[in-house]
């Protein structure tokens, strides 16, 4: 506008010089014939004239050369202006400019794009408060208020400020034009989103310097907040795995002196950062014990050798032994070491769990591979000690009977003696409660030593002084609640209590406990081995066990003699083919049933020697049931040649004499007979009386020795029975008929209901049973009476009973009738012709067939005789009869 | 005609009760010998309708005296009983397994001893 209003005052001047010169022309022009010295204005005119045309020539050129400089000047500016422009367009801050009233004046590309505003609707339209959220302006107006406090001077401020500006416009006037500042805003985009941003505010000044209004430059801070947060997370997580890591972690100045330590690292110690920070060195933190060790590492780690997991022995704040592995190393730079870096991790647990695996794990191999009792403790007590830093170990048996515990077993490392420890150990004898192991018998629980020399319990503490030994241990070995024994370790370093280690011994003691348990028991096993082994071997009965498949497994001496074989070579051999060699046995062989068939089994066999050499035996079978497995069988045996010889001689002898009686009792038998019957002619009268007594007695003599032999025979076992299906009604009936002649002739009536039984028994054996039982009924009963036979059938036998309606029996002799010559009344034999033995055989062949027979009182008149018989059948296949029964 | 039976025992008093008995008792004809080989001739020479002889005897004993005579042609069809005062099982059985026709226990009824040999050797007449 300048440039114009200067151009135009030019052309102005121009056309006034020009019309002037124009004026001078035509004043030239008319007085131009008349010579100049006519008139001397003229000339003065003329060099007036002249002198203006100069200078109008001199005006023209100034001013163009002026237009055209102003020309260039404009293009210039106008190239200026496209560079902001296109440095405004293509910006990426956004910028932002607005006049004093708070109206935008400036609204770039990138703030169209950062805000959402199109620059038309918002330059000259909006004011700058709007672009930001509420209260936003005056916040941020607020803190640079804040800051301007103390600033010396107020500068002036343009009256037309608008108030929220006023801060703003205060701060921007406070530094220098030249200066621009920073701070961080929040911006307002046109959804109503809002945005952190850096933003650079300056002022627009006039050329006077006033402010006439104010330029943001503003920059998104979203991304670099979330970097920005991205770090400081990531900063956080460091800090927190250190301040949260359970390995203790420090680090420390090459002086040694401590530049942080994590929160386990101060607990280990119980000391804060700040009293670490005050130690002068890296080992004044540790226990003087490990001082000297710790200062070592320090050094070497200093020095750049890597310290990887050195085992270090520590006491933790509480005092408890702390167990680390420690790890150090340096942070060198050009310079030199800058840091030490320390670790430690805590592995006491670890260490325990190890070291009670491995305590554990050994002493089960040496209780597993010990072949005796104290070989096997004196390596447990090696290795308690080299578990866990002993020189000296011994066992304490509690000897219940004598009420003392007396030490049984004792170990010393080699190297220093503790002969005079171990000689004055093995002399002591304690009672409970007396001395260490006394005191731990009584207790029951482990004591620890940890000075020996202030343990007043300790009956030897000076002679272990005097081998050097300074602390220990004794724990008790239990079986159940009761202490058997007591084991004791003593070390010559000081060892502070450590319950865990207690506990650790406690469970080895545990060990050792079952292991002498079963050392114990062992030995009682081989006591009896050894007197069973001494009983089998002295035994005159041959007795061989075979296992499941029949092969002979054990065989005594006996068994072996009697075979007249090795032992050894019975064995693994079938025990079939052993004994019945040559026997020629078929599979219905009894014996080989019964080995097959796993029963019980007894009687009397043959064996072989060696083919066609027998002899006979004497055999019980047991089978060997193990949890109702079969698992093997034991057949004893004698050699019953001898008394087979025996039983023959006496065989003989019973012939004989029965021979020897019965051949003159024929003759006088056969007279008596054929005088009394009058065969030879008349008898008086008392002569045929006598003669009947005579011939009644010889019969009684003949009956009496027959059942004295029948009675040594059944009960000498040389009359086995011969067991045969029967039927038990037809038997009674045949017996009845027997009996019928002399029940007739007693005038006795015989009476019979039949019921069909079929039994298995030995039938000439239980006929002698009935006829018996009927010549007993009817020899006692009265004229007239009725002998009732009554058959009872079970499911496991039949029952037989003979009722009668004779005196009867007495009570107390209902029993006693069954033994040998044992009559209700003395005289009955006499007068009724019995010879005392009918009963006994009845009991005696009734027990052969596994039955049995007894009397009861038949009510008020009579007895009753039953007989009950199992059924054989129905033992071995009641299975079979159950399954026949249900079809 | 009366039956002719043949006694062979050692004992003196048992051949006279037998005899007696069955001679008074049955009306038969008794023939006695003392010893297992004088039976065999009086057998042979009076071919008896049965024999009845004991087991126990000096020298020849029944089975023997039993065995020679089933070996002789004229005497090998004549039925034997024995009468024996050996009563035990085993006996018993050894007895009759030698093929005789019975076995009698001595000391017997002579009343009723003709009975039982003719009901053994089935004759009608007792």
């Amino acid at each position: 506008m300048a440039r114009l209003t200067q151009s135009r005052s030019v052309t102005r001047a121009f056309v006034i010089a020009l019309a002037f010169s124009l004026a001078g022309a035509l004043v030239l022009a008319r007085a131009g014939s008349a010579p100049a010295q006519n008139h001397p204005w003229i000339f003065w005119f003329a060099a007036f004239w002249t002198l203006a045309q100069a200078l109008l020539v001199g005006i023209a050129l100034s001013s163009f050369r002026s237009s055209m400089r102003q020309r260039q000047a404009e293009r210039q500016l106008q190239r200026v202006a496209r560079l902001h422009r296109s440095i405004l367009d293509s910006a990426g801050p956004m910028m932002i400019a607005c006049d004093l009233t708070g109206n935008i004046t400036l609204f770039n590309p990138a703030a169209e794009r950062m805000l959402g505003f199109r620059a038309a609707d918002v330059v000259g339209l909006l004011l700058a408060q709007e672009l930001f959220p509420e209260s936003e302006m005056a916040r941020v107006g607020d803190q640079l208020a804040a800051s301007l406090t103390g600033t010396r001077t107020q500068p002036d401020i343009p009256g037309e400020t608008a108030p929220t500006l006023l801060p703003y416009v205060r701060y921007v006037a406070s530094f220098p034009a030249s200066r621009v500042r920073g701070f961080e805003m929040r911006y307002r985009r046109k959804d109503g989103t809002t945005f952190p941003a850096m933003v650079y505010l300056s002022a627009v000044r006039s050329s006077a310097g006033t402010i006439e209004g104010l330029v943001t430059i503003a920059v998104d801070l979203s991304a670099t907040r979330r970097a920005e947060h991205a770090l400081r997370e990531s900063e956080e997580r460091y800090r927190d795995l250190f301040d949260n890591s359970t390995e203790m972690i420090a680090t420390l100045s090459p002086r040694g002196r401590y530049l942080y330590v994590n929160p386990a690292w101060q607990a280990l110690f119980g000391m804060d950062s700040a009293q670490f920070e005050a130690l002068i060195g890296f080992e004044s933190a540790f226990p003087p014990e490990v001082q000297a060790e710790t200062a070592a590492l320090f050094h070497k780690a200093l020095h750049g050798v890597r310290v990887e997991h050195h085992p270090l022995r520590l006491q933790n704040s509480a005092g408890e032994n702390v167990e680390v592995e420690a790890s150090l190393s340096c942070r060198r730079e050009e310079s030199g070491p800058v840091s030490v870096r320390c670790i430690f991790r805590d592995v006491t647990q670890q260490n325990r769990r190890e070291r009670r695996l491995r305590i554990q794990l050994i002493v089960s191999q040496i209780i597993a591979e010990s072949t005796s009792l104290d070989e096997g403790l004196i390596h447990v007590l090696e290795a308690l000690c080299g578990t866990f830093s002993c020189e000296f170990a011994s066992l304490w048996s509690v000897d219940d009977a004598q009420h003392v515990v007396r030490p049984r077993i004792a170990w010393s490392a080699k190297g220093r003696s503790s002969d005079e420890f171990l000689r004055d150990t093995q002399a002591l004898l304690l009672a409970r409660g007396e001395g260490l192991p006394g005191m731990v018998w009584s207790l029951g629980k482990p004591v620890w030593v940890a000075d020996i020399r202030l343990n007043t319990t300790m009956i030897r503490r000076n002679v272990a002084r005097l081998n050097g030994y300074l602390s220990g241990w004794a724990v008790p070995v239990r079986v159940g609640n009761q202490v058997i024994a007591v084991v004791e370790c003593f070390s010559r370093q000081f060892m502070r209590e450590d319950p865990d280690l207690m506990a650790t011994v406690e469970t080895v003691c545990g060990s050792i406990g079952q292991f002498m348990a079963r050392a114990s028991q062992e030995s009682r096993v081989r006591q009896l081995d050894r007197q069973r082994t001494f009983i089998l071997d002295s035994v005159a009965d041959g007795i061989i066990g075979v296992d499941s498949a029949n092969r002979i497994a054990f065989v005594n001496p006996a068994a072996a003699r009697m075979l007249e074989r090795a032992e050894s070579e019975l064995t693994s051999h079938e025990i079939h083919e052993v004994l019945h060699t040559s026997a020629g046995c078929d599979a219905e062989c009894a014996m080989r049933r019964a080995f097959q068939a796993g029963e019980s089994a007894s009687g009397q066999d043959v064996y072989f020697r060696a083919p066609a050499r027998s002899f006979p035996v004497e055999f019980s079978l047991m089978p060997m049931v193990e949890e109702g497995e079969s698992v093997g069988s034991v057949l004893s045996f004698r050699d019953i040649s001898q008394r087979y010889a025996l039983d023959h001689m006496k065989d003989e002898f019973i012939s004989t004499v029965s021979h020897e009686l019965r051949t003159p009792l024929t003759s006088i038998r056969g007279a008596l007979g054929l005088l009394s019957a009058g065969l030879l002619g008349n008898v008086n009268e008392k002569a045929t009386s006598l003669l009947r007594i005579a011939v009644a007695n010889s019969d009684r003599l003949v009956r009496l020795i027959n059942d004295i032999l029948d009675l040594e025979r059944m009960q000498s076992g040389r009359a086995p029975l011969t067991f045969r299906r029967i039927a038990l009604d037809e038997l009674v009936r045949q017996a009845i008929e027997t009996m019928q002649p002399m029940a007739e002739a007693e005038d006795v009536h015989l009476a019979f209901e039949p019921m069909p039984v079929s039994i298995e028994a030995d039938p000439d054996r239980m006929l002698q049973v009935m006829t018996n039982l009927l010549s007993n009924a009817v020899k006692f009963s009265p004229a007239k009476s009725i002998v009732r036979v009554v058959i009872k059938n079970s499911s496991d036998g039949a029952t037989v009973s003979v009722v009668d309606q004779g005196r009867g029996v007495p009570a107390d002799k209902l029993e006693s009738i069954f033994d040998r010559f044992q009559q209700v009344d003395a005289s009955d034999s006499r007068q009724k012709g019995g010879t005392g033995l009918g009963l006994a055989i009845c009991r005696t062949i009734m027990h052969q067939h596994g039955g049995r027979i007894w009397a009861e009182q038949n009510g008020a008149r009579g007895t009753i005789f039953r007989f009950f018989l199992p059924d054989r059948a129905s033992i071995t296949h009641s299975g079979e009869e159950a399954a026949h029964s249900y079809s | 005609m009366a039956r002719k039976i043949l006694i062979i025992d050692d004992e003196e008093d048992i051949r006279e009760v037998a005899a007696l008995s069955l001679e008074t008792v049955a009306g038969w004809d008794v023939l006695v010998a003392g010893s297992g080989a004088a039976g065999i001739a009086k057998a042979r020479e009076n071919r008896p309708d049965a024999i009845l002889l004991d087991v126990m005897m000096p020298g020849m004993d029944g089975p023997t005296t039993f065995r020679e005579l089933r070996a002789i042609p004229e005497t090998s069809g004549i039925p034997v009983i024995l009468l024996t005062a050996k009563v035990q099982a085993a006996d018993q059985k050894r007895f009759s397994d030698l093929g005789v026709a019975s076995v009698m226990f001595k000391p017997f009824d002579p009343l009723i001893l003709a009975r039982e040999i003719a009901q053994v050797l089935g004759w009608q007449e007792a």
